[in-house]
């Protein structure tokens, strides 16, 4: 435990670091002082009122249990806005060592972005402090939209409702901005966000955007916090079109947002909302002149601006995190057989960036089969490609996810059965680029084969309990399997799970013996696809220890 | 008893003979009489005599694939550009051909003229007619070097380009070397079975190399097992070089993707590992004997494939 006395003697022993003001214990518990650090030979040092909190040091409720604070250095970088430094010190067991860290990172931070004058190189969004606006929150989600807004833009904006969240003991009101209407010239023009049809589809409904003339901010990293500070960066005609919005929709709306947008490095727009409500409306009528030169505008009253929260959910920023190479996800990939494998596949792409997915199955989703797949209980008895869809398009905003018919199979089987040469079949399957094929249709695969198509097949399977899975690219796919199942020779038809309905016993695996397998088989093949990794027929088995993979 | 694997890739040369389709073969080569009689009648003086070239004159070519192809060497003063002799020969041949049902398609080097699929044929008699010119007047009846032109991006050259080669040379750098034949075959039919895309001229100019000085067993499996193992070893690797015989100035290599290369000796080394470790069940899979031409094996009555209780999704 941290004592005053104990930080005197720290201090005294650190290079660069001063006692200013001695420590004491103020009424939370916290130790409070002042410490200097030098900024070399001839300026004076830097002073900073230092906080430590009783659970130091640990970081409590994510918060630290240090803070050292300097107002006057609200311009420089990692300065938040009551003057703290925005520190995530490395970790030490030892308290004394995590004190002696936390002030060697405090001389590295003077060092570099006071006495140096550093930069960042990278862009970081304003700060918004999100509080509770008439007893909840407000989330509003935008992508990038697919043609550029010009200067001065404004308009309306359309947003749909996503459900409702719950944040520190209060709602979260959730929405997603779907286009922008700009109102600016006098042939409206259609701006819309570069989302899936699904989210486009949602029921809409209404607020203002305005494109600002500059960055609402303070400090170049703070949000501004009052309609004084903002209400320069709204041209008069913005004003005015927010007075008109307001007079159109007043008995319609209890509120609505104001989109406020500006450029960020690279060119793109961000979006900030701010929400207004008719019955407190922050905007007055200003009369200017008299008489016959009487001219009325729109202006913004004083007042704090009430900020939702903004997130860019911009394909970039949805999956910065990570991704699989853009090039096999701008790919249009089909997916036969949505069971077990299938399931996950299709969630794991999804999950990876996929832009472009198709399913197919001929079954029917049941309690069953939730415990290894990606299905959840709660849909019920339903289409296994419906329930996909739903569960992809919730998944990620950026999937356009739709079915083929189940009669496909008919129509491939029918023809396959009339007709030696099956390449006229090719033409169903060229529109795609990738096939997954997780139907272990052993016909199928055969049909598939045979049809000589330009996608890229890639077949999975697995024996029972998960044991290995197998893996086969086009051409020869058949060929491929054949060989591997003989190869592995599992005795396995002793071992089913059998109430599955007479004659149709089913393997016995769970969610974790499958799901560990296709993950490895996906991080390959995806690699496989993106020419980050010779392409060739595998498949994975299992010791006590390891999963291995055999290439053929 | 052990698998006998050299009786095993005798068998799959023996059986993707070029004498199984010779009522084939002919129909291609009178075919190509037939062009090269009318490029003679059309372009007299302005040409040298044609000559065959493609697998079939290497000698590298099996029933599942090959070429025959038809080298036009032209005088040098007879076009003012490669781009004019490449669409002057595509315009004659589809001028020849107008209405008669042949497909005429202008391809990398070449002009690809596919006759209608005769009843009983597999595939329709297709011919690659190459038009080349000398280097410069007179200079093709010592040299035979010829500068053929890139009618697309192929190699690294854009449309309209050249590259100088000389097919004699190419095909007598082959000449002789029966070993090495029968071990690019193999490696042409496992390319051709397993859809694989390299290029048969690196295959061609890669085997030469690693059976360049090979003094080991002359068996089959041994010769190809060497040339794997050497492919394996050398191919990804960035000082390996292959040049092209009809101009020593062009390395096949180089040209190869990176990913091409890495793929390849992948594959190399997936091949040589699963065959070292079960024999035979995998060197039938990576070189398959061709049923259609296998005397003595009995005919495929349908894969036993595995049933649906056994593989699952």
């Amino acid at each position: 435990m941290m004592t005053a006395d104990k930080i005197k003697e720290l201090i005294e022993g650190l290079y660069g670091v001063s006692l200013v003001d001695d420590f004491t214990i103020n009424e939370a518990g916290s130790l409070k002082g002042r410490i200097a650090v030098a900024t070399g030979q001839d300026s004076a040092d830097l002073e900073w009122d230092v906080e430590i909190s009783p659970t130091y040091p640990f970081k409590v409720m994510g918060r630290e249990p240090i803070y050292f604070q300097n107002k006057n250095l609200l311009n420089y970088p990692h300065i938040m806005q009551g003057g703290n430094l925005c520190m995530h010190s490395a970790e030490y067991e030892n308290t004394e060592r995590q004190f002696v860290n936390d002030l060697e990172q405090l001389k590295e931070w003077v060092e570099k972005y006071y006495v140096k004058m550093e930069k960042d190189a990278h862009y970081e969004h304003l700060v918004v402090n999100h509080h509770l606006i008439c007893g909840q929150y407000y989330t509003f989600c935008f992508a990038e939209t697919k043609e550029d807004f010009a200067e001065g833009d404004y308009g309306v904006v359309h947003y749909a409702v996503l459900p409702t969240g719950w944040k520190n003991d209060s709602p979260v009101s959730n929405y997603m901005a779907q286009k922008f209407v700009s109102c600016a010239q006098v042939k409206k023009r259609e701006l819309f966000c570069k989302i899936s049809k699904s989210y486009q589809k949602l029921k809409s409904f209404d607020g203002v955007y305005c494109l600002l003339n500059g960055i609402p901010s303070v400090h170049n990293k703070f949000i501004v916090e009052d309609y004084d500070s903002i209400k320069g960066l709204f041209s008069q005609s913005q004003k005015n079109y927010i007075h008109s919005f307001v007079a159109l929709h007043k008995n319609k709306y209890n509120s609505f947002p104001l989109f406020c947008g500006y450029r960020i490095p690279g060119g793109g727009v961000y979006w900030q909302a701010m929400m207004l409500f008719m019955d407190d409306l922050p905007i007055e009528p200003v009369r200017v002149g008299t008489g016959k030169n009487r001219l009325w505008f729109t202006d913004f009253k004083q007042g704090l601006i009430q900020w939702a929260e903004t997130v860019d959910i911009s394909y970039k920023y949805f999956f910065g995190r990570g991704a699989m190479p853009e090039e096999l996800a701008n790919k249009k990939i089909l997916i036969m057989g949505v069971g077990a494998i299938g399931s996950i596949v299709a969630e794991t792409l999804t999950r990876c960036g996929a832009k472009i997915l198709t399913l197919y199955d001929i079954d029917n989703k049941e309690p069953g089969n939730v415990c290894r797949s990606a299905y959840s209980f709660y849909s019920g008895i339903t289409e296994k490609t419906l329930d996909m869809e739903n569960l992809l398009t919730q998944i990620s905003p950026h999937v356009e996810c739709t079915s083929l018919k189940s009669i496909v199979d008919l129509v491939v089987k029918t023809y396959s059965a009339g007709h030696e040469n099956k390449s006229a079949l090719a033409k169903l399957f060229d529109e795609f680029d990738v096939i997954f094929d997780c139907t272990t249709d052993n016909q199928l695969m055969r049909i598939m084969d045979s049809t000589g198509t330009k996608a890229q097949l890639v077949n999975l399977s697995i024996t029972n309990h998960a044991q290995d899975l197998i893996c086969a690219f086009s051409p020869n796919v058949a060929e491929a399997v054949l060989l591997i199942y003989g190869l592995l020779k599992r005795n396995t038809e002793t071992d089913m799970y059998n109430p599955t309905g007479c004659w149709n016993p089913t393997f016995k695996a769970s969610y974790n013996d499958i799901e560990c397998k296709v993950q490895v088989a996906l991080k390959h093949i995806i690699r496989m696809l993106s020419k980050l990794e010779p392409l060739s027929n595998f498949y994975i088995t299992e010791d006590d220890l390891n999963l291995k993979i055999n290439r053929l | 008893m052990s698998f006998d694997k050299n009786k095993h890739l005798r068998e799959v040369l023996d059986t993707h003979k070029m004498c199984h389709v010779q009522d084939f073969v002919n129909k291609v080569k009178s075919r190509r009489e037939e062009i090269k009689t009318k490029m003679h009648d059309h372009y007299g003086s302005d040409k040298y005599p044609s000559f065959g070239s493609g697998s079939f004159a290497k000698h590298t070519a099996t029933n599942v694939k090959f070429d025959l192809d038809l080298v036009e060497p032209f005088k040098h003063n007879a076009f003012g550009t490669l781009q004019e002799m490449f669409d002057s020969v595509h315009d004659f041949l589809a001028e020849e051909y107008k209405n008669t049902g042949v497909i005429i398609r202008k391809q990398k080097v070449s002009i690809g003229v596919s006759f209608p699929i005769e009843k009983g044929d597999e595939k329709p008699v297709e011919v690659d007619v190459v038009p080349g010119r000398e280097l410069s007047n007179d200079d093709y009846l010592d040299s035979h070097d010829l500068n053929l032109c890139f009618n697309e991006d192929h190699w690294g050259f854009k449309k309209g380009t050249s590259q100088k080669t000389n097919i004699q040379k190419q095909i007598s750098h082959i000449e002789g070397k029966s070993n090495e034949r029968q071990i690019i075959r193999l490696l042409k039919i496992w390319k051709k079975q397993k859809g694989k895309k390299y290029k048969s001229f690196v295959i061609e100019l890669a085997v030469i190399r690693a059976l360049d000085g090979y003094d080991g067993d002359n068996g089959l499996w041994p010769r190809l097992k060497y040339t794997m193992e050497y492919l394996r070893d050398h191919i990804a690797e960035n000082s390996f070089h292959l040049y092209d015989p009809g101009n020593t100035n062009n390395d096949v290599i180089a040209a190869m993707q990176d990913y091409d290369r890495k793929s390849f000796k992948s594959d190399m080394e997936s091949m040589l590992n699963n065959i070292d470790s079960n024999p035979d069940l995998y060197l039938p899979y990576y070189f398959k004997v061709n049923e259609k031409y296998s005397g003595y094996k009995e005919k495929d009555t349908g894969a036993a494939y595995p049933t649906s209780a056994k593989r699952f999704g």
